[in-house]
């Protein structure tokens, strides 16, 4: 909404700067954007917020700083005729549907000369950002922008007959626009209307064939009250935000229908000579608001923590002409202006009072509280994943949780997930919701690879999407992903993360899943559930990513089964006083034989008090035997409660050898 | 030999021995053979008792100044083998290391987080809501109109006809009010979803920090230090705070919050447009309405919710001037913060 300071002055004696009364409408509530130099002085640009329809006009903005500044409104003059004549002329209205337009009235103009508007006037439009076009056309407009009440002049001698109808439009009617636009209109459309068709789209635009035109000679003046909801619709659909769809969807005060349908014809006739046919013709019903809200200070101080009293309430509340209906023991009772259908129950007016005291004038206190501080850890255990993750160089990242259904359905996870798609995306790249966190993290590889980044490691937590049993379900996960280091790289990272986490964990080898090899994946079960994968990422899925590159290993892991990492978690353990005594042990083992294999030999051989059993060297050669690796264990013997004897870890150690040799066909290695 | 043979066989030999000595281990075999305990010129003195009285300070004069020659001797030698040593391992402090390389924090996360601190360090609780909301808590309890423009399928992602992508984090008020009775006093961190096509200052997805505070005689007073608290505390002290009225369907009276711009100090710059203000949140008293939408009685209790925009704070906080940035990720970026 653009405001000329030079107009505002008209209705109030105000001699402020620009830049104070653009300070004192924003803390008003009237956001003034912008002060710039237009053709007649300073400009404000105010952004009105949807429920302050009533100051969509330079009255409305004038009556907000007399509030401000305490000097009394000067409303122009307007004689309005209290009845209308619905003969006048001969023509008739009739209102199809009242609810969505309560009333309509017209005003006829004879002999009207249709020129170019006056300079002032055609400078005071382009200063509220309006384009001038000609006198009539530009009262109409000139008086909407300062009462709020947009008006419509149509071209008598074009409309056929002498019946006006406000109906719905019809299927298939179409309305050639002022804009030179034809469009289709929508049944749920209010139209004006002659015998033959469409005029104009009601509150929104009108018609290009009844438009003014420097021809006419006869002019039917409009104003009318249109249901907010009904033109909200309208331009929602027909994509047309008009100055005056912007007024009448916010609300036009009713007390201004008729007051600028005069002020307008008179104007008209001042400036562009003509006669006007006295009195004016009508259909329906003003809607009249007649709101009565009761009020105690007790309840202003007890919402805004302040001490204000019931006369100055009472004196805020009359500034913004609430008038007082009623007082009884502090109790009073108030009449809603016209102009305020936003003002609805008495939480509304605290509101008013507290604009008017000022927000600034509010003493800032701190809350008493009758709650208890509680103790937290931090939530979840995103800290400490985040230290263990970072510790391995992996960079935090946040990607889009919107992605492409078409990339995922290529690398074949549909198979194993439903995602949980978008009915109206903004693009097909981003139509459904994640059902994993990899998918994002390759998108962030992409775009460092392309701008030349090295090291890529990558990490992110957050929820993660999916369909199951016709319900939509949301899990947290975290997920790394890394190029070039392999699976046990991310074997390695799961572990610290698990480890870190103090998580009970076991890896299933045997993961045939869409995203990971099948041979470098593993499951990660916790307490016997399948809690996350790790493993190389399939070819075929980084190239659907659109990453020329391979190589890329990851792990993603849900959260809800780790556990919550608090503090009340933790129970020391006493570690052994007695020293523990390490032995080496190399053996030669078949390849195809796997460390876990061995290792549980070795476990289960090792007797009560083997402790560890470390794997430190690996190789295969053919010097040790054709298809044999060489693999040397460290492993560690304690008792808590004596230090061992040599003794008897030699005697593990035999029974460990004997194992591995009778189960396993494993021999010890000759130096 | 008698004592004055050995005497010249030493004194003649011995700096050569010295001399010829290339690292430590030679050097100090060539002390113990002559100066040592049991070295030739120690031995030699305890034969000094076999010459001729007379003669006996002489020799003992001449023997003291010998030992005297080899020690010198073999410092000098030690001093250049040394030297010697280091010209040929020259040690250069300022080679680069291979260091560890912050791996960084997207700031959104960053900052989601350390609001999220700041307000927990003031006694507030941690809530979380999920992402696919229902209509009814997204807006209808929130008492937004049923024709309200954002329910509108051009500003918000539907996912059926009662489910959608939460617009913001004020339907995990709602959860709240619903599951638990008052007092309330939290702060529910998380990601919204809005249908804004992507711009330098428009992302699909971003991130929210609401917080929301009922009890009994919570006031619009309290909002006010609860908020400039936080903005102290957040933005550095010397930071101003201004309320000024707005309008959420959710809130009765609503503000707006500003802080003085963090670049001119509240003169007028490019960053705050010339206003010398910059917008973090809104705010205001929970709309009666919405408290009642939760079954909770609007006579006994009353409070106020706010919320933030976490990546326009972060923006703000460190002069960020595209927000793509967020969902770029590139190292670069993360790196630092």
């Amino acid at each position: 909404m653009h405001v000329p300071i030079d107009w505002l002055k008209e209705y109030m004696d105000i001699e402020n700067m620009p830049d104070d009364i653009a300070e004192d409408l924003t803390l008003l509530g009237l956001e003034v954007e912008s002060i710039t130099e237009g053709n007649t002085g300073k400009v404000l640009e105010i952004e009105l917020t949807p429920n302050r329809g009533d100051c969509a006009s330079i009255i409305g903005i004038a009556r907000e700083l007399s509030v401000r500044y305490k000097c009394e409104m000067k409303y122009p003059d307007t004689g309005v005729c209290s009845s209308g004549d619905k003969t006048a002329n001969n023509y008739c209205i009739e209102i199809k549907n009242e609810k969505s337009c309560p009333y309509y009235s017209l005003k006829i103009i004879e002999n009207v000369n249709v020129a170019e508007s006056p300079i002032w006037l055609k400078k005071r439009l382009r200063d509220c950002g309006i384009r001038p076009l000609n006198n009539v056309v530009d009262i109409c407009n000139y008086i909407m922008v300062e009462t709020g009440q947009p008006l419509h002049a149509f071209d008598a001698d074009k409309i056929k007959g002498k019946e006006i109808w406000v109906r719905k439009a019809e299927r298939e009617e179409e309305l050639l626009f002022l804009d030179k636009k034809k469009r289709k209109l929508d049944p749920d459309d209010i139209i004006i209307a002659d015998r033959e068709g469409p005029l104009a789209l009601a509150g929104v635009m009108g018609g290009l064939d009844s438009a003014v035109s420097e021809n006419t000679e006869k002019v039917l003046l409009e104003s009318a009250f249109f249901n907010p909801k009904n033109i909200s619709r309208t331009q929602k659909r027909a994509g047309l935000n008009t100055e005056a769809s912007y007024r009448f969807s916010r609300n036009v005060d009713p007390e201004w229908v008729l007051r600028s349908l005069y002020r307008a014809a008179d104007m008209i006739v001042k400036e562009c000579g003509g006669k006007e046919i006295h009195g004016h013709l009508d259909a329906g019903g003003i809607p009249q608001r007649r709101k009565m809200i009761a009020l105690t200070a007790e309840r202003v101080n007890s919402v805004l923590g302040t001490r204000i009293s019931i006369d100055e309430i009472k004196e805020y509340l009359r500034l913004l002409e609430f008038s007082v209906y009623s007082e009884e023991k502090g109790r009073i009772t108030l009449n809603v202006p016209s102009h305020r259908p936003d003002v609805e129950r008495d939480i509304d007016l605290i509101e008013e009072v507290a604009r008017v005291y000022g927000y600034d004038k509010v003493d800032s206190s701190l809350p008493e509280t009758t709650i208890e501080a509680e103790f937290l850890n931090k939530p979840d255990n995103f800290s400490r994943i985040e230290e263990i993750l970072k510790a391995y160089g992996y960079s935090e990242s946040v990607t889009n949780t919107l992605i492409d259904k078409n990339m995922i359905k290529n690398m074949g996870i549909l198979k194993e997930v439903t995602p949980v798609s978008i009915s109206n995306p903004v693009n097909v790249k981003m139509n459904i919701l994640r059902p994993g966190l990899l998918f994002g993290l390759l998108q962030v590889a992409k775009y460092n690879i392309n701008q030349k980044q090295s090291g890529i490691r990558f990490y992110e937590r957050g929820p993660v999407f999916f369909l199951q049993d016709g319900e939509y379900k949301e899990k947290k996960q975290v997920a790394f992903l890394s190029q070039n280091e392999g699976f046990y790289h991310a074997k390695k990272t799961a572990i610290s993360l698990l480890k870190g986490m103090k998580q009970e964990y076991s890896f299933k080898y045997d993961a045939n899943t869409a995203l990971f090899d099948k041979e470098k994946s593993a499951v990660i079960e916790i307490e016997g559930v399948r809690a996350g994968e790790l493993g190389c990422l399939k070819e075929k899925v980084v190239s659907e990513a659109g990453l020329s590159e391979d190589n890329f290993a990851g792990c993603y892991i849900f959260m809800d089964s780790l556990k919550s990492g608090k503090s009340s978690d933790i129970k020391f353990r006493k570690w052994s006083q007695f020293p523990s005594i390490f032995r080496d042990i190399s053996v030669v083992a078949p390849v195809e034989l796997t460390h876990l294999d061995i290792y549980d030999t070795i476990k289960k051989a090792g007797g009560k008090h083997l402790k560890e059993v470390e794997m430190y060297d690996m190789f295969i050669d053919d010097k040790i035997g054709r298809g044999k690796k060489s693999m040397t264990f460290e492993i560690e013997f304690n008792n808590p409660e004596k230090t061992l004897c040599s003794e008897e870890v030699d005697r593990s150690i035999r029974k460990i050898i004997k194992m591995l040799e009778n189960e396993k066909g494993i021999t010890l290695r000759q130096k | 030999m008698n004592f004055k043979e050995k005497y010249n066989k030493i004194k003649s030999e011995a700096p050569h021995e010295v001399l010829k000595s290339q690292n430590a281990g030679e050097l100090d075999k060539a002390r113990s053979k002559y100066i040592g305990r049991k070295g030739v010129v120690t031995s030699l003195f305890k034969e000094l008792g076999g010459i001729p009285h007379q003669e006996r300070p002489l020799w003992g004069k001449k023997l003291n100044s010998l030992k005297k020659e080899i020690e010198n001797l073999i410092e000098k030698q030690k001093n250049s083998i040394r030297k010697e040593k280091s010209k040929k391992e020259f040690f250069d402090p300022t080679l680069p290391v291979e260091h560890y390389r912050y791996p960084g924090r997207n700031p959104a996360a960053r900052t989601m987080d350390e609001i999220t601190s700041l307000f927990i360090s003031m006694g507030f609780g941690v809530a979380y809501g999920p992402e696919i909301e229902t209509e009814y808590n997204n807006f209808t309890a929130l008492n937004f109109p049923k024709d309200h423009p954002a329910r509108d399928m051009q500003d918000t992602f539907y996912v059926d006809e009662n489910w959608l992508l939460r617009t913001h984090t004020s339907p995990v008020q709602i959860r709240v009010m619903k599951e638990s009775k008052p007092p309330v006093k939290l702060v529910a961190p998380g990601k919204c979803y809005r249908r804004d096509t992507l711009d330098a200052s428009h992302l699909p997805v971003f991130h929210q920090v609401e917080g929301l505070m009922i009890d009994r005689k919570i006031s619009f007073s309290h909002l006010k230090g609860v908020l400039e608290c936080f903005t102290r505390k957040y933005f550095g002290g010397k930071v101003k705070t201004r309320f000024r009225p707005s309008f959420f369907p959710f809130t009765e009276p609503s503000a707006e919050v500003d802080i003085s711009c963090t670049i001119c100090m509240g003169k007028g710059c490019s960053s705050c447009s010339g206003k010398g203000w910059l917008e973090i949140l809104g705010a205001g008293m929970v709309d009666p309405n919405v408290l009642e939408n939760c079954g909770i009685d609007k006579n006994k209790w009353q409070g106020f919710a706010f919320g933030m925009g976490v990546e326009r704070i972060a923006m703000l906080k460190y002069g960020i001037d595209d927000i793509r940035y967020f969902i770029q990720n590139d190292k670069r970026f993360l790196e630092q913060f």
